[in-house]
C-alpha cells in the first residue's frame, strides 16, 4: 500500500463520513451542524480532485462550494431560524425502512459492479503519457473554448434565463415595478 | 466531425430562438403592462421564423452530421422533433395570450422562458455527448420550474413549482450519477466513445445500472410510473396554457432524448455485444410502460378536475409511447429496424394536436367560468357548441377511436410492437388495448357532461375569435391524420433512416 493510496483512503473516508453526518444524528439534528459537516465533505472532495491532477477543479470546489454555496446554505438556515421543537427527530415509517433497504441494495450492487469493472486496470502515469498541463487553468480553458464551446455558451444562456426566472418568482404580484 | 465555426449552419433554428429570447426580454422591459400584444407577436414571430426555417430544410442535413466537436448530432430526427417543439411553443404563446391566468406583467418573461425552453429541447433531441445531454435536460427543467410557479398569488401554483423542483433535482441527480458511471467506464463523455468501450468490455453490470439510472431521470421528464408523482399536482397548479405546454413539449423532449440515447449506444450493434443488455432494457421499459398506462388510466377514472384528469391521461399516454421505446431489440443487429421508434414520433405528433386542443378548450373554460371542474363543462354543447364539438373530437382521438388520428397513432404503435413477435410484446399489446378501453370511460364522461347534463347557468360561453380559429386548426389534423396519414408517415420516416 503506497502513501498515495493511504492519503486517498483518508480523504475518501472523510468525504463520505462528512456527507453521512449531514443527514444522520447527532450532527443532522441541527441544520448549522449539518452545514458544517457538508463543508468537511466539500474540502476532502477537493483533496481528491487534487490527487486526480484536477487542480483547477479543486480550487473551484473550495471557492464555489466551500465558499459561495456554503454561505448560501448558512444564510438560508439563519433566515428560516427554526425553533428547537420544530427540529424533532424524524420518525421511522415503513416507507423509510423500505427506502433505506433499497438504498443499501443499490449501494451493494454498484460497489460490486465497480469492483468487476475496475479489476485488472492499472493507474495511468499522466506525465509519461504526455499530459503535462493536465487539469491546469490553461488546459481546462482551452477545452472550454474549443471542444466544449457549445455546452459552455449554453450554460451562460441558462444562467441568464435562470436569474430572470428567479427575479420573476421573487417579484411581488401587486404594487409598482419595483 | 465539424468544428465550432462550421457547425453554426446546423443550429440556425436554435439561433433564431436565442435572438427571440433576447428580443422578447428587451421588449418586455418597456412598460410591460401595455405590451402584451407586442410581446406575443414577437414571440410568435420568432417561433414561426424558426419553424419556417426548419420546414424549408435549414439545418436539416441529408445524412448525419456530428457538429460542435461531436457535442451534438444533426440529422433528420433533430429536424422533425424541432418541428414538434416549435409548434407546441408557438401554440402555447397563442393560448397564453388569450388567457387571464398569466399576468400581463409576467407575459414577456413567460414568452422568453418558453422560447428558451424550446431551444433546450432542440438540444435534448440533438445531444450526442453526456455533458450536452445533462445540460439540455437541466435547461428545460429549470425553466419549467419557473413556468410552473407563474401564478404567485395562488398557493397551488407555488406548491406545484416547489414539488417540481424537488422531484426534478432528485431525478436529475440520479441521472447524473448514472452518467458519471458511464464516464468512469469510458473516460470520455461522448456517447460514441462510451459505446465503443461498452462493446469492447461488455455491457454488464455497471453499464446496465448506469443506463437504468439515466432512464430514471428521463422517466421523470416523460412522467412515467413510478416517477409520475409530481405530474398531477404540477399540471393542476400551473397556469392552464403552461400545463398544455408541459403535457406535450418536455414529454416529447424526454422521448427524443431516450430514442437518441438508445440509438447511439445500441443501434445496429452486432449480435452478442449488447444482446442481453438490449433485451433486459426492453423488458424493463415494457414493464414500466404497462405500469404507467395502468396507473394513469385507473387514477384518471375518479378525477373531478379536468386539468388533473388530463394530467393522468398524459401519464397514460406516456405509457402507450413507452411501448414503442420498448422495441429496442429490433434496432440491434446487422439490419436495424426503427419502426417502433418511428411510431413513437408518429404518435407524439398526433398527441400534440389532440392534447393541445383539449387543453385549449380547458383554457377557455377556465378563463370564462373560473373553474376547471367537470361540472363547469355541463351544457357546454349548448353554451358553446364549437368548443364542445371539437373537445369531443379531441377526447375521442385521445381514446383512439377511428376515424380520428388517435386511432392511426395507436394502430402504428401496436403494429410496431406486434411485429416484434415475442410473447412479452403480445402481453404488452394486450395491456395496451385493455387500457384503451378503460380510458374510454373517463373521456366519454366529459363528453356526456358536455352534451347531456343540464347546467343551471345557460348563458353562452364565448370562446373568442382567435381561440376558435386555433381550435379548428387543431381539430383538422386530429381528424385528417386519421384518414390520410401518408405525409405523417413520411415525416416519421426521418426518425432514424
Amino acid at each position: 500500500m503506497t502513501a498515495e493510496l493511504l492519503i486517498f483512503y483518508f480523504m475518501a473516508i472523510m468525504a463520505v463520513g462528512g456527507a453521512v453526518c449531514v443527514v444522520l444524528p447527532p450532527f443532522g439534528r441541527n441544520p448549522l451542524h449539518a452545514a458544517l459537516a457538508l463543508l468537511v465533505s466539500f474540502f476532502f472532495v477537493a483533496g481528491i480532485f487534487v490527487m486526480l491532477s484536477a487542480h483547477l477543479v479543486a480550487v473551484l470546489q473550495i471557492l464555489v462550494y466551500a465558499g459561495a454555496v456554503m454561505v448560501l446554505f448558512v444564510f438560508v438556515v439563519m433566515l428560516l431560524n427554526l425553533k428547537k421543537d420544530e427540529l424533532k427527530g424524524a420518525r421511522w415509517t415503513p416507507w423509510k425502512v423500505f427506502g433505506v433497504g433499497a438504498g443499501l441494495v443499490m449501494f451493494t450492487k454498484l460497489a460490486l459492479a465497480v469492483v468487476v469493472v475496475t479489476e485488472g486496470e492499472t493507474p495511468v502515469n499522466l506525465a509519461a503519457e504526455g499530459f503535462t498541463g493536465y487539469g491546469g487553468i490553461h488546459d481546462v480553458g482551452a477545452a472550454l473554448v474549443t471542444t466544449y464551446l457549445l455546452p459552455f455558451e449554453l450554460t451562460s444562456i441558462l444562467l441568464l434565463v435562470a436569474i430572470i426566472g428567479a427575479v420573476l418568482v421573487a417579484r411581488r404580484q401587486t404594487g409598482g415595478a419595483s | 466531425m465539424l468544428g465550432n465555426g462550421a457547425s453554426l449552419a446546423y443550429v440556425i433554428p436554435e439561433g433564431i430562438l436565442g435572438v427571440t429570447v433576447a428580443l422578447v426580454m428587451a421588449l418586455g422591459s418597456f412598460k410591460p403592462t401595455r405590451t402584451r400584444g407586442v410581446l406575443a407577436a414577437a414571440g410568435i414571430a420568432g417561433m414561426a421564423a424558426a419553424l419556417a426555417a426548419t420546414a424549408a430544410g435549414v439545418s436539416w442535413p441529408d445524412g448525419t452530421v456530428l457538429a460542435f466537436h461531436g457535442n451534438i448530432v444533426s440529422d433528420g430526427m433533430v429536424a422533425v422533433f424541432r418541428l414538434v417543439f416549435l409548434l407546441t411553443g408557438l401554440l402555447t404563446i397563442v393560448f397564453a395570450y388569450g388567457s387571464d391566468e398569466v399576468d400581463t406583467r409576467d407575459f414577456g418573461d413567460m414568452t422568453a422562458m418558453i422560447a428558451a425552453s424550446v431551444m433546450g429541447m432542440c438540444f435534448m433531441a440533438a445531444a450526442a455527448d453526456l455533458l450536452m445531454m445533462y445540460l439540455a435536460m437541466e435547461f428545460v427543467g429549470i425553466l419549467s420550474y419557473v413556468l410552473a410557479g407563474l401564478k404567485r398569488e395562488d398557493q397551488r401554483s407555488s406548491e406545484a413549482a416547489l414539488k417540481y423542483v424537488i422531484f426534478g433535482a432528485a431525478s436529475s441527480g440520479v441521472a447524473l450519477f448514472g452518467m458519471s458511471l458511464l464516464y468512469g467506464i469510458a473516460g470520455d463523455t461522448s456517447l460514441a466513445a462510451v459505446r465503443a468501450v461498452l462493446v469492447g468490455h461488455g455491457f454488464e453490470p455497471l453499464g446496465l445500472m448506469a443506463l437504468v439510472m439515466i432512464l430514471a431521470g428521463l422517466g421523470y421528464k416523460m412522467a412515467a410510473v413510478p416517477f409520475h408523482m409530481w405530474c398531477p399536482d404540477v399540471y393542476q397548479g400551473a397556469p392552464t396554457p403552461i400545463t398544455a405546454f408541459f403535457s406535450v413539449a418536455p414529454k416529447a423532449a424526454g422521448f427524443a432524448l431516450t430514442l437518441r440515447l438508445m440509438d447511439l449506444l445500441l443501434g445496429g450493434i452486432d449480435g452478442d455485444a449488447g444482446a442481453s443488455l438490449g433485451h433486459g432494457l426492453a423488458v424493463l421499459i415494457g414493464l414500466v410502460s404497462m405500469a404507467t398506462m395502468t396507473v394513469g388510466n385507473l387514477s384518471a377514472l375518479k378525477q373531478t378536475s379536468v386539468k388533473r384528469l388530463l394530467a393522468y391521461s398524459s401519464i397514460a399516454h406516456a405509457g402507450y409511447l413507452l411501448m414503442g421505446v420498448a422495441t429496442i431489440p429490433a434496432i440491434m443487429g446487422p439490419s436495424p429496424d426503427y419502426t417502433g421508434f418511428r411510431a413513437v414520433f408518429f404518435y407524439l405528433v398526433i398527441y400534440l394536436f389532440m392534447n393541445l386542443g383539449a387543453f385549449l378548450v380547458v383554457t377557455r373554460v377556465v378563463t370564462r367560468l373560473g373553474s376547471d371542474d367537470v361540472s363547469a363543462f355541463r351544457s357546454l354543447g349548448r353554451r358553446s357548441p364549437l368548443a364542445a364539438v371539437v373537445m369531443a373530437i379531441f377526447l375521442f382521438s385521445l381514446v383512439g377511436l377511428p376515424p380520428t388520428a388517435g386511432f392511426a397513432g395507436k394502430f402504428y404503435l401496436f403494429y410496431a410492437i406486434l411485429s416484434q413477435g415475442s410473447a412479452f410484446f403480445y402481453i404488452l399489446a394486450l395491456v395496451g388495448v385493455a387500457n384503451s378501453f378503460i380510458s374510454l370511460f373517463y373521456y366519454a364522461r366529459i363528453v356526456r357532461v358536455m352534451f347531456l347534463d343540464k347546467s343551471p347557468d345557460t348563458r353562452p360561453v364565448p370562446v373568442g375569435a382567435l381561440a376558435a380559429v386555433v381550435l379548428v386548426i387543431l381539430a383538422i389534423p386530429t381528424i385528417l391524420f386519421g384518414i390520410w396519414f401518408g405525409p405523417l408517415v413520411d415525416l416519421a420516416g426521418w426518425v432514424f433512416i
